[in-house]
């Protein structure tokens, strides 16, 4: 190892002097800071408390209330869940019939594109109006709005798939399936991973938003009600949920990645 | 398994040029969207079985797609393909197989699982396979390898995988599109010489595209020379070198002569 390094090294060059801390220190040092100022900046009127709630006064209402978020959460999650269901599954599914068949990629496949760029938000108030604001109304936001990313990204994979594959497997005999499930699919999937990241982030947005725009519960419902009261604390108590709740998908998007990675070698980026 | 010896029984007794691989009158024409490509216009050869035939010829004069042809991945425009008595309409796996560059190996497989690979999708017995696709890979010494992924081997060492696939699918032909294009002089000479040993040992019929002619002279028993686009045949230039073929041959007067005729056809063929 010191050889390799010292073969690229010019002569004359110092050891590669290694960083005081580490990145992991360093994004440690980054989110207590964060953390400090949340507490600090209230306390000390740097802002006003009626804006921020000190940490430890959110922390402290949110551990009072703990029956009403917990119950908050547990909806939004199972919206969330619902609603990942649809996007990802169905956006894998017509993703690959959109990427795999000519006829389809031909016709529909510029319609998607097209509405993945409209801000869906804005045709929420009409989605309500005929869905209702019930469990069913975000569920199926959530869904659309992740949709489109994983379609497009799914449809994307599979059009580029290298076709030196495609023609190497016809001529060991492949037959249309063993085509699909063991090239198109294969090939595809760094294409489709971040199809899933994006896609399960875009959800999250989806449900929360819709919660917070027209719902009867969940954890967007309780910071826009608080809101509205002025009970900052409660606020940032919901916020700090949606926080958690995106950090458990990033979680699990990203051993996804790291799963993929090991398969399919230099070719599934990590974000 | 039991259709991989089927296949290899009837070789044995087939003999007497009936899986001779022919192109009868074979014109193709793409469709492309500056209006219609003649690529190749009316070929014919034979390819007698278990020889080594080379193709070679300008850049773009319409190789690849007559190896396609070959391989049933493409269909002539007129004429047609012949294997024995059929005609060839599409891959023929258990019959024809096309070792590509490097490039085609699936970059999410083993070396070992690209190899198996045209044994699995035949539905060929896990167990069966495995020892098989090692034993080829053991053939052109990379037994150790057998679990590494392409991007952990050098560009020598895929396409011996690349040749190892082939040889495990274990067709009567096996079609090579420039399967050393990518590589160096001196890994190009080895696997050559390598090739050859394979080749003897297994006595497939080959059909092998290069744009060496070195390459060409020193491995072929015949050398088929197409004109430039739209490719011809020019002529059928018989290798008549001893085998096993040695590198001392290549300093022979025959092999420079036979060399040189070559390169006058391809020189000749070019200019309009
Ligand atoms: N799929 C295709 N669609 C349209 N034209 C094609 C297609 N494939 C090949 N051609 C054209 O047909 C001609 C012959 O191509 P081909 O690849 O067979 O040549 P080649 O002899 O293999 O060339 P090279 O030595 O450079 O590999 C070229 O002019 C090429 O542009
Ligand atoms: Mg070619």
């Amino acid at each position: 190892m010191t050889d390799l390094a010292g073969a690229t090294r010019e002569a004359g060059d110092r050891e590669p002097k290694r960083p005081l801390i580490g990145p992991y220190l360093l994004r440690m040092l980054c989110l207590l800071a964060i953390l400090a100022f949340w507490e600090l900046a209230p306390r000390m009127e740097w802002v006003s408390p009626v804006m921020l709630a000190p940490l430890s006064a959110t922390v402290v209402t949110g551990v009072s209330e703990i029956g009403l978020f917990a119950g908050n959460l547990a909806v939004t999650v199972g919206s969330l869940l619902l609603a990942l269901a649809i996007a990802i599954g169905g956006g894998a599914v017509a993703g690959l019939l959109l990427g795999g068949i000519k006829a389809l990629r031909e016709t529909l496949l510029p319609i998607m594109s097209s509405i993945y760029a409209v801000p869906l938000v804005v045709v929420y108030p009409v989605f309500t109006a005929w869905v209702g604001i019930g469990a069913e109304s975000k569920v199926l936001f959530g869904g659309i709005y992740g949709f489109f990313p994983m379609l497009l990204a799914t449809a994307a994979g599979i059009q580029t798939v290298d076709t030196r594959y495609m023609i190497a497997a016809r001529s060991m005999g492949a037959s249309r399936r063993q085509q699909i499930i063991h090239i198109m699919l294969p090939a595809a999937l760094p294409s489709i991973v971040s199809g899933v990241r994006i896609g399960a982030a875009m959800t999250a947005i989806g449900v929360v938003v819709a919660e917070m725009m027209a719902a009867t519960a969940g954890i967007g419902f309780l910071i826009t009600q608080n809101r509205t009261m002025f009970n900052t604390a409660e606020v940032y108590f919901g916020v700090f949920l949606v926080l958690l709740l995106a950090g458990v998908i990033d979680w699990a998007v990203r051993s996804l990645e790291r799963r993929a990675g090991a398969w399919y070698p230099h070719k599934v980026k990590m974000l | 398994m039991a259709r991989l010896t089927v296949v290899a029984e009837e070789r044995d007794g087939a003999g007497g040029g009936e899986a001779n691989l022919r192109a009868d009158g074979v014109t193709h024409v793409f469709e492309t969207a500056g209006g219609p490509l003649m690529a190749v216009t009316d070929v014919s050869f034979t390819v007698e079985e278990g020889t080594f035939v080379g193709l070679v010829g300008p850049s773009g004069c319409g190789k690849s797609s007559l190896l396609q042809m070959m391989a049933g991945l493409l269909n002539p425009t007129e004429g047609r393909i012949v294997m024995g008595e059929e005609e060839i309409r599409e891959p023929r796996p258990a019959e024809i197989g096309v070792v590509f560059q490097e490039s085609s190996l699936l970059p999410w497989k083993s070396a070992r699982e690209n190899v198996e690979f045209p044994l699995y999708l035949r539905g060929v017995e896990r167990s069966v396979r495995e020892k098989k696709a090692l034993e080829m890979l053991d053939l052109v010494g990379l037994g150790e390898f057998a679990e590494r992924r392409p991007h952990e081997l050098s560009g020598g060492m895929k396409q011996r995988v690349a040749i190892a696939r082939g040889f495990c699918q274990d067709p009567s032909v096996l079609l090579m599109d420039e399967p050393f294009a990518a590589l160096d002089e001196q890994t190009r000479m080895t696997l050559g010489d390598e090739l050859l040993q394979i080749w003897e040992r297994h006595k497939k019929t080959v059909v092998f595209v290069t744009h060496s002619l070195t390459e060409a002279v020193y491995l072929c028993d015949k050398v088929l020379v197409m004109s430039a686009r739209p490719g011809r045949i020019l002529k059928e230039i018989d290798i008549a070198l001893p085998r096993p073929r040695t590198y001392d041959l290549m300093a022979t007067e025959t092999f420079g002569r036979l060399r040189a005729e070559i390169w006058e056809l391809i020189r000749g063929g070019d200019r309009p």
